[in-house]
């Protein structure tokens, strides 16, 4: 298994910017990672729905099907990408009190 | 919703149709969020405000919480901060409404915490101590929703075209 280097991806400067990956980064580029979003009691299906559509620029109707999903399912997969994607987007949705985390697919 | 609690004028800014006291309450509740995460930013109770990244990856997962901790929670107190600023304000624009959104689902997240609310909506005694902290948390809710609905409304129904929704989805 390639070996997988632990490393800060998000800058210390601003959430928008990431950081340069480090020449010397090992990662294992073959899995894609996905950001996984869990229902949880609190969050409005409303605010949800509009958090999916602000920050990923998804259809009111693809929205509401991923936050519908979220209720009845327990969780969804709401986007995935590279490591240094995923957890941006994390990241975002964090900032908006959503419960997301991110794995390898 | 018998009225519009949001209401967008034609110059692009928005109306918050809220009487002083209740904008009042909003403003302490801000002020009492922000001087709580302030202080006591690793409260065990505000977890539900800085979930993990990474489960299943521990390593992975500190180095997140060291750079984005700081960054969540410093984007978290300038909202709050800015509610309480335009408390009593007639209009808002775009950015300071979506702020208002972010600020008040904060104050919303800490108190459903505190009250361990579900998804059902509860059964309170007026009598109840934390019958207010409840009636707080409904009052926030349907703001939250109803500011949720207002923004979504300025977006493209039809959603960016250079976004891909992960495989499984029509």
């Amino acid at each position: 298994m390639p070996g997988m280097v632990a490393s800060p991806v998000i800058s210390s400067t601003a959430p928008t910017e990431v950081d340069e990956p480090d020449i010397d980064e090992v990662v294992d580029v073959e899995r894609p990672w996905v950001v996984i979003v869990w229902n949880d009691p609190i969050n409005l299906m409303d605010y949800v729905t509009f958090v999916f559509q602000k920050l990923f620029g998804y259809s009111r109707e693809k929205a509401t099907r991923l936050m519908l999903d979220v209720h009845h399912k327990g969780k969804a997969v709401v986007s995935q990408g590279t490591r240094e994607k995923a957890e941006l987007d994390v990241f975002r949705l964090h900032e908006h009190g959503l419960w997301a985390t991110m794995q390898q697919d | 919703m018998p009225f519009r609690l949001i209401k967008r004028r034609r110059d692009g800014r928005f109306e918050l149709r809220l009487p002083e006291r209740v904008r009042t309450v909003l403003a302490e509740s801000c002020q009492g969020m922000a001087a709580w995460l302030a202080a006591d930013p690793d409260d065990p109770a505000l977890w539900r405000l800085f979930p993990d990244a990474y489960p299943d990856h521990p390593d992975h997962d500190a180095f997140y919480r060291l750079v984005a901790r700081d960054q969540l929670q410093a984007r978290k107190l300038a909202d709050l901060e800015l509610i309480e600023r335009t408390a009593l304000a007639d209009t808002l624009s775009a950015e300071e409404l979506d702020r208002w959104l972010r600020g008040l689902n904060t104050v919303r997240l800490a108190l459903g915490t505190r009250l361990d609310a579900s998804e059902e909506p509860p059964d309170v005694d007026p009598e109840d101590p934390l019958a207010p902290m409840w009636e707080l948390y409904e009052v926030i809710g349907v703001l939250v929703a109803s500011i949720s609905d207002a923004l979504a409304d300025e977006l493209p129904p039809e959603g960016r075209p250079e976004a891909t929704p992960p495989p499984g989805l029509g």
